[in-house]
């Protein structure tokens, strides 16, 4: 009889324990959660998630939206390109993203130009990192495809993993450390040295890309254009040349371009061949923060000479 | 099933609940549990190779009653059994393909070509830990220093007990058969320890040895591309990075293992502080040390023979022990480094009157096994022999220029500085009580609290998979 009620002590001790344990645990987690989400996570207006949030929760009247993928976020520095311009790349994604920024923008009520990023790559289905997502995951699950998880819905633990990233975000941008940041782009200050941009070049040469067609995204991007009468830029950003010379279907995407280029509220800007300087370059497919700084001011005279 | 899966903790919880509270006096039906639990673990990864550890089971418990209830020349006899069943076995799995490719390499180096045929094979998880735990079994009986078990569940349990199953620590089965015959009890002390285990192994895999993981990775990938300070830095990294991985793993089944009312053996003892390359192998993987000393080492003469035969022994023994973390001749010549150096060591020390009561010369000595630790852990790490002496070359080039790109591996300056950090928080964690038992039950709280904070806050959500796992 002792020995059962010290038994049963003794697993009341232990899970007394593990109730107390949890219950600190979570509260402190969840407060740490909170405050980063707060102070670290939307304080910062180059990751993906501020951007999301930004889209979803905010509207500012005036102001010139960019959306497109890490080309986006790299290439256009949008304080060169004019006043109220914010930069909405975000690394990783394709087509299915940007086109959801851009029906989030069109449902607002707006007469701002909107300025698209056209990857060569055409209409792919990336989503970029998770932590993308995470913060407005309920409004956005629809969009992570089969990364879903129960986890994400909770606070503080949902960031595992993602902290580090959010803050390396938060300190590029508070202390321009190894990027240069402004109104949401994001611009590579280190160059790569001479030997690994030659690799890359030479990896190049075995993974020609191409663009993809997707029926579904091209109808709902051709409907999204149709069902406004805002200005929209599709502009090609400048690729290296080792790129486009190891481009699969290129005829393709020129008749897409003129295709879609037929809308009056539609202008192409092509400006894939632009710069044949590998100084500019980050890599193949994107510029370092010269290149950025050279090709918006470009960009900006171009756009003018449209009004 | 591997370890930090959130599945892991709720098989955890469901076994938990069903041994303690189902079978709360019932040693039988604890071992009963134990044993499905183990094999529901275990074919959770792949159930065909359950039969591999039945029939390993089988054997030995069988040969086992044989040995003990037999004369001599027949005890021998069906010791022979058993090490040409395990190791053949072992052998098939780990070391087929290997050999037939070494053979084919041999011939053609002579001049010789003929077709090479491999098979595909799958390297069973944690066969080479079980296949020793079950050896060892067998050889204690044969030395009588046991008795073998008639309690067929038991043995079976012992041989496959899930929380040290698939990665060690390799137990013997005098100090892990009896607590399966004996009554166990819950004690609340013991089992929050185990938490405490737990969560400090987690924290040394996911906080330490992933986010080492992450820099080490992208420079022995890319070796030829980097200079020799990120190279130096990456083999250091290395070196705390599989420390962190298997001890972390250790401690976790250790954790595991007293939640279940057992004891398991200490498997690490901050072997980097080490003063001798002998010393690093009575802190490092400390079962396995132990096990090749005790059946190998000591049989084939030890050290109360020749000198010459002393050495010759130690150099076999680190080989095979480097044989057994693997087929490949990176991990053979990784013992031979340990072996030449206990060689040296050996030497060095015979001839020396001096005691290292020198607290710079005691340092020193940290040091200089740090360095042979780690110029070892090259080859260790290396995919094949010519990838870990080109390795070695691009270091002796002595480039130290700098690049941040290139000294963070093109990770990102804050991925290097929480890797320092992570380093340090380990040595901080080395001012903990040993075995993590606190005098207060709130130390003990605000210790996994903290611990568990770190872990969400500064883990790496990466590869699940601990490093031993593929040995």
């Amino acid at each position: 009889m002792e020995n059962q009620s010290l038994y049963i002590s003794n697993f009341k001790y232990f899970f007394k324990y593990l109730f107390f344990l949890s219950l600190i645990f979570f509260t402190l987690i969840c407060t740490i959660g909170l405050f980063f989400e707060r102070f670290v996570i939307f304080n910062s207006q180059i990751t993906g998630a501020s951007k999301i949030n930004r889209i979803l929760n905010y509207q500012y009247t005036n102001e010139i939206p960019i959306f497109g993928s890490s080309r986006a976020q790299g290439s256009y520095c949008p304080l060169i390109i004019g006043d109220n311009v914010f930069n909405y790349g975000i690394d990783g994604i394709s087509s299915n993203i940007w086109l959801f920024f851009l029906e989030q923008e069109l449902k607002k009520d707006k007469k701002s130009h909107i300025i698209i990023n056209f990857d060569l790559s055409g209409f792919s289905n990336y989503i970029g990192s998770i932590s993308n997502y995470i913060p407005n995951y309920s409004s956005t699950k629809n969009l992570t495809g089969s990364i879903k998880n129960f986890k994400y819905n909770i606070p503080g633990i949902k960031y595992f993993g993602y902290y580090e990233y959010y803050f390396k975000s938060f300190l590029n941008e508070k202390m321009n450390l190894t990027k240069i940041t402004q109104n949401g782009g994001s611009f590579e200050k280190n160059t790569l040295i001479e030997k690994k941009f030659n690799k890359l070049i030479e990896k190049r040469y075995y993974n020609p890309d191409k663009f993809v067609i997707n029926d579904i995204a091209i109808k709902k991007f051709e409907n999204l254009i149709n069902s406004t009468s805002r200005r929209i830029f599709v502009v090609i950003a400048p690729y290296h040349i080792s790129y486009l010379n190891n481009f699969n279907n290129i005829e393709v995407v020129n008749d897409f371009l003129n295709e879609i280029n037929k809308n009056d509220n539609l202008f192409v800007i092509d400006f894939r061949n632009e710069f044949t300087n590998n100084d500019l370059f980050f890599n193949t497919t994107h510029l370092n923060y010269n290149g950025a700084l050279h090709f918006s001011e470009i960009l900006k005279n171009k756009i003018h000479s449209f009004n | 099933m591997f370890f930090n899966f959130l599945k892991f903790f709720l098989f955890l919880l469901i076994v938990f609940v069903t041994y303690w509270f189902f079978f709360p006096k019932n040693v039988s039906g604890q071992n009963i549990i134990i044993l499905f639990a183990s094999y529901v673990f275990y074919g959770w990864w792949d159930w065909r190779f359950l039969s591999l550890i039945i029939f390993s089971t089988c054997l030995d418990f069988f040969l086992g009653i044989k040995i003990h209830s037999s004369k001599f020349s027949n005890k021998k006899f069906y010791l022979i059994i058993s090490i040409v069943c395990n190791l053949g076995i072992l052998g098939f799995f780990k070391y087929f393909n290997f050999f037939i490719s070494s053979l084919q390499k041999s011939f053609l180096a002579i001049g010789y070509t003929f077709d090479s045929w491999s098979l595909s094979i799958i390297l069973p998880v944690g066969i080479s830990f079980y296949t020793f735990q079950t050896l060892s079994y067998s050889f204690d009986i044969f030395n009588n220093n046991l008795k073998p078990t008639k309690d067929f569940i038991s043995y079976s349990a012992f041989v496959s007990f899930f929380p040290q199953l698939v990665a060690g620590p390799i137990e013997r089965a005098k100090n892990l058969l009896p607590q399966f015959l004996n009554k166990r009890y819950f004690h609340s002390t013991n089992a929050i320890n185990g938490c405490s285990l737990i969560v400090y192994g987690l924290f040394k895999k996911v906080v330490i040895a992933d986010r080492l993981a992450i820099y080490v990775n992208s420079v022995f990938n890319d070796y030829y591309s980097y200079n020799s300070i990120s190279l130096t830095l990456a083999v250091v990294f290395f070196a705390i990075q599989i420390y962190c991985d298997f001890s972390g793993y250790s401690l976790i089944a250790r954790g595991t293992a007293k939640l279940f009312g057992f004891e398991l053996m200490v498997n690490f003892n901050r072997p980097y502080f080490s003063q001798s390359i002998t010393e690093f192998w009575r802190r490092w993987h400390i079962s396995l040390s132990t096990w090749f000393r005790d059946y190998l080492y000591i049989p084939v003469g030890g050290n109360r023979i020749s000198k010459k035969r002393t050495y010759i022994n130690i150099m076999l023994v680190f080989v095979v022990s480097g044989l057994w973390h693997g087929a490949n001749w990176t991990f053979i010549f990784w013992g031979f480094i340990h072996g030449f150096f206990a060689i040296v060591f050996l030497m060095f020390s015979n001839n020396s009157k001096m005691k290292n009561k020198n607290r710079f010369r005691k340092y020193l000595n940290i040091l200089f096994v740090f360095i042979i630790v780690n110029f070892a852990w090259i080859f260790f790490r290396s995919e094949n022999i010519t990838h870990a002496f080109k390795y070695v070359y691009h270091i002796l080039q002595f480039d130290f220029s700098y690049n941040l790109v290139e000294i963070c591996a093109e990770k990102g300056p804050l991925n290097l500085f929480i890797s320092l950090l992570s380093i340090f928080l380990l040595y901080l964690s080395y001012l903990l009580p040993k075995s993590l038992i606190f005098d207060k039950p709130l130390k003990t709280v605000i210790f996994n609290v903290v611990v568990l904070l770190l872990i969400l806050v500064l883990g790496v959500n990466g590869e699940p998979e601990f490093i031993y796992f593929q040995f």
